[in-house]
């Protein structure tokens, strides 16, 4: 009998074998940091940006323009660099500018994937897949907690941004 | 009998703990103050102006009072969006019923709540009322939580360590930072470049923004309102042409008067290189000074307001007002 | 009031609050309070081996739908799930052994089975142990007092304390850090279990004391044991002694020869390990092995530093799940200690140097007031004065709301 018992009570905690929720808290920190590598990078001149990081402004050269605007009542700028090609903004975040988004200004820049303005939507789709949504004329790609955004008019793209959603 | 003793003793200290944790926005974050000014009012306003910092920053009734004897209130808050608009309107209309209603149109563009921060400034310090608690509804992220506007300090008890002299020195008492709800802003940042027009996926206001453009329209006909739309001059973030063309189609449609101030900057007389404080997003004091001559000129003729400076009691209340506005002015 | 109004009154709203938290967990519980009610009926009078074992089984064949179903479709686990099978299976076989009575009376029988407070995080308990507690309490005014009072230490040990640990644990194991900063977050992580779960314990007994209802305590005051031995006699005491009873008990405990003994008390312990979970084997392995080692010295204060320093080192398994990675971060304690790092690092964990003051005081506080027993013996008046001044502080020094996402009870998913 205790045997039965014994083995029934090693059955159960077996097929129980819940989790609780610091494993899970602690999974999900796990989880963000290969974050980092799960998400659309922008590469340019081999120099890599990731969304969220902390801009470091060499990486990309003298920029062409430079502006930056800031929000009502609330200290911090954010800071707009304007390439050649493309243009980048950062939002200021614990004391550092983290890159907020990446815009491309004409179709000689390509995402790290090998699509650029006027590329067609079919492209995009074969490079990115179809898990997108829709909004209108705008196909976005999420991955965390950043989107990779094409605006497609006459199954052309005529848009591209990098950006980061906030919340 | 002593239980009793005892839990009001706590009750008080709980009600102290909030007023003493809550911020003040006295002289930081002032714009957190700016709801709560206009209960202070002693007259009523021939023209209230609602919408975003656009107006508080841009449009000074004092300069209008002195210039044309409008009486005029900004009821406007940071990123304030449409539907906070509405309910701030439908508080003031408590208060007093004003003869014209200017509504700054920026605003539309946005749909989504944004942050909690802006919340708390524009809420925080209005009183209570049917449209304060609709307007929280209204206003509050998934994250957020009703209580915590009732009892501030399940919000800011975290403050505990970040107290600063103005949370003491100001726990009883108030000051004004605004002038009839202009804010005063002499900085001066020239305009140098502005990033890329953008293109955006999507131009037309969702139909939650003119449900509630709709509602204020209605409000203000009801209350034998005359509304008035505006757009402030600015550079940046940009008003697209198509965002204009939506206003002008609405101000069509319902007989509204709508003036875009970006067309005329000109006229006005602005240079976007001493008159702004940020670069091309709103003007300083200069330019509200500019803006506000120009625009109390066309509220006095084309609406046939009443000139205050001749009444003695409601001349003498604003005359204290100016001297304070021109001594921080000068 | 005659008391099955009242017992109804409670198992109503149980009910209630469970449904409204999970509805699909209630008709797994339904079932299997009618099969178990039915079966052990019958089995006071008919001592029947299959007919325990159908019973058991019928508790797990449920029980293992459930976690089949949960595999494929996202549906919340029933509250509670684990505690509440232990005590079903408990009660069958008291019943089979004629430990006492089979309860006749299905309100009460469900009440048992779904007194909530309990059913969230435990303590587990024994039919007859809360038997009488539960089916004819009243409500009196000391208790009320005395049961808020613990209500409201509960939630300071788990807002003011617990979740303010809980910010440099997690941060610690975001950021990656290895040596001496994994053996500071064991160190805090034994105080930070304790707190969170000893005060959700608070807060079911307190709850449970303002209904008239007294349960067993679940803590003795673990963190000043002496030996590891102790400190699992004074730990979860309801998972000890359940243990105890159903399976190191069973395996003939301590009346057999020492090597014996000793492989029952590792069995024990591994079963602990595994009702937590699978990859808690190993952390059950090492408990056992600690409590046959005893390692102790003559002093006194050294002898529960060095417990709640062994004890501690093992939770390493409960930070990281995965074995490997805990196996990893425990070495990395003797091979690269790096103290410098975590000095000049100390206030890069999340709290700020006000937050680490109220987290000590706060500690020194707890450890005072539970020197002196469960409840205190002050006057109605002064407990009222307490209350208030703990909710008070709970308030302002509580980690909560925007910014600080409040805790789950660390238990509540066992």
């Amino acid at each position: 009998m205790k045997k039965i018992v014994v083995c029934l009570l090693f059955s159960l905690v077996v097929f129980t074998g819940c989790k609780n929720s610091e494993v899970k808290q602690v999974n999900e920190n796990i989880k963000k940091v290969d974050k980092v590598t799960d998400t659309y990078v922008f590469s340019n001149n081999n120099q890599e940006i990731v969304i969220g990081e902390e801009f470091s402004k060499d990486k990309l050269g003298k920029e062409v323009k430079y502006s930056e605007t800031a929000s009502c009542a609330f200290e911090g700028i954010d800071k707009i660099y304007t390439y050649d090609h493309f243009e980048l903004t950062t939002y200021p975040k614990d004391n550092k500018d983290v890159v907020g988004n990446i815009y491309f200004l004409d179709n000689t820049v390509s995402t790290k994937e090998g699509v650029a303005i006027d590329d067609s939507i079919d492209k995009v789709i074969e490079k990115y897949g179809s898990n997108y949504t829709q909004e209108g004329t705008l196909f976005k790609y999420t991955k965390n907690d950043m989107e990779l955004k094409f605006i497609v008019e006459d199954d052309k793209v005529t848009s591209i941004e990098y950006a980061m959603i906030i919340n | 009998m002593k239980k009793v003793w005892i839990i009001l003793i706590f009750i008080i200290l709980f009600i102290f703990l909030n007023k003493l944790l809550a911020p003040k926005y006295m002289d930081y974050l002032k714009e957190g103050n700016m709801t709560y000014e206009y209960y202070q009012e002693k007259t009523n306003h021939d023209v209230i102006f609602i919408g975003d910092c656009e107006v508080y920053a841009n449009i000074s009734p004092l300069t209008m009072y002195e210039q044309y004897g409008i009486t005029s209130y900004v009821r406007g808050n940071s990123q304030q969006l449409i539907w906070q608009s509405y309910y701030l309107l439908k508080e003031t209309l408590n208060y007093e019923t004003p003869a014209i209603v200017v509504l700054n149109v920026n605003a539309l563009r946005y749909d989504k709540k944004v942050s909690e921060a802006y919340n708390r400034l524009m809420i925080d310090k209005m009183k209570w009322s049917q449209e304060k608690i609709d307007l929280i509804k209204a206003s509050m992220l998934e994250e957020e939580n009703f209580l915590s506007y009732v009892f501030p300090i399940l919000r800011y008890h975290d403050r505990f360590d970040k107290l600063k002299l103005e949370d003491f020195k100001y726990l009883f008492k108030e000051k004004s930072n605004t002038y009839n709800g202009f804010l005063v802003n002499k900085k001066v940042k020239p305009v140098k470049n502005l990033p890329t027009k953008r293109k955006l996926a999507n131009y037309s206001f969702s139909d939650n923004v003119y449900n509630y453009l709709d509602k204020i329209r209605k409000l203000c006909a009801e209350n034998n309102i005359k509304l008035v739309l505006m757009k402030a001059p600015s550079l940046y973030p940009y008003w697209y042409l198509e965002y204009e063309n939506q206003v002008k189609e609405y101000a069509e449609k319902y007989k509204l008067d709508y003036y875009n101030f970006i067309d005329v900057s000109d006229t006005i007389g602005i240079d976007y290189q001493k008159d702004t404080y940020d670069g091309g997003l709103h003007l300083n004091l200069n330019g509200a000074i500019k803006l506000s001559n120009y625009f109390g000129n066309i509220l006095k003729n084309k609406y046939h307001l009443k000139d205050y400076r001749s009444d003695k009691k409601v001349n003498s209340i604003y005359e204290e007002k100016l001297k304070k506005f021109k001594k921080e002015v000068e | 009031m005659a008391s099955w109004i009242k017992n109804l009154i409670i198992l109503l709203t149980c009910v209630t609050i469970y449904c409204y938290l999970n509805i699909s967990g209630l008709i797994f519980i339904l079932t299997s309070i009618i099969t178990t009610y039915i079966i052990s009926l019958i089995l006071k009078n008919k001592k029947s081996k299959i007919l325990l074992t159908i019973g058991i089984l019928i508790n797990l064949i449920i029980l293992l739908s459930f976690k089949t179903i949960i595999l494929y479709k996202s549906i919340v686990v029933p509250l509670g799930i684990s505690y509440y099978t232990l005590q079903v299976i408990a009660y069958l076989v008291d019943i089979y052994k004629n430990k006492y009575e089979p309860c006749l009376n299905i309100i009460n029988f469900s009440l048992y089975i779904f007194y909530i407070p309990c059913l969230f995080i435990g303590p587990i308990n024994r039919y007859n142990d809360i038997e009488k507690e539960l089916f004819n309490s009243k409500i009196k005014i000391n208790n009320l007092y005395n049961g808020l009072c613990r209500i409201c230490f509960g939630l300071f040990k788990k807002l003011v304390i617990a979740s303010r640990i809980s910010i440099i644990i997690n941060s610690i194991v975001q950021n990656n850090y290895t040596g001496s900063y994994i053996l500071f977050s064991c160190l805090l992580y034994t105080l930070y279990l304790y707190t969170d779960f000893s005060g959700g314990i608070d807060i079911v007994l307190g709850i449970s004391k303002m209904l008239g209802i007294t349960l067993k305590e679940n803590f003795d005051r673990p963190l000043f044991s002496e030996s590891i031995k102790q400190f699992w006699n004074r730990w979860h005491i309801a998972l000890s002694s359940f243990l105890k009873d159903y399976v190191y008990i069973p395996l003939k405990g301590n009346r057999c020869s020492k090597i014996r003994q000793k492989i029952n008390i590792l069995i024990t312990f591994l079963v602990s390990g595994l009702w937590h979970g699978f990859n808690y084997l190993i952390w059950g392995l090492g408990q056992g092995i600690l409590v046959i080692l005893n390692i102790k010295t003559s002093s006194k204060i050294l002898n529960v530093i060095l417990t709640y320093v062994l004890v501690s080192l093992l939770w390493v398994f409960f930070i990281y799940p995965n074995n490997m990675e805990a196996i990893f971060k425990l070495t990395s304690i003797f091979t690269n200690f790096n103290l410098g790092s975590l000095f000049s690092n100390f206030l890069n964990l999340g709290l700020s140097i006000s937050n680490y003051l109220v987290l000590i005081i706060a500690t020194i506080t707890l450890f005072i007031i539970e020197k002196k027993g469960p409840y205190l013996k002050i006057s109605n008046n002064k407990k009222l004065i307490l209350i208030g001044t703990l909710i008070l502080i709970v308030l302002v020094f509580g980690v909560y709301g925007i910014g600080f996402q409040v805790e789950q009870f660390v238990y509540s998913k066992f």
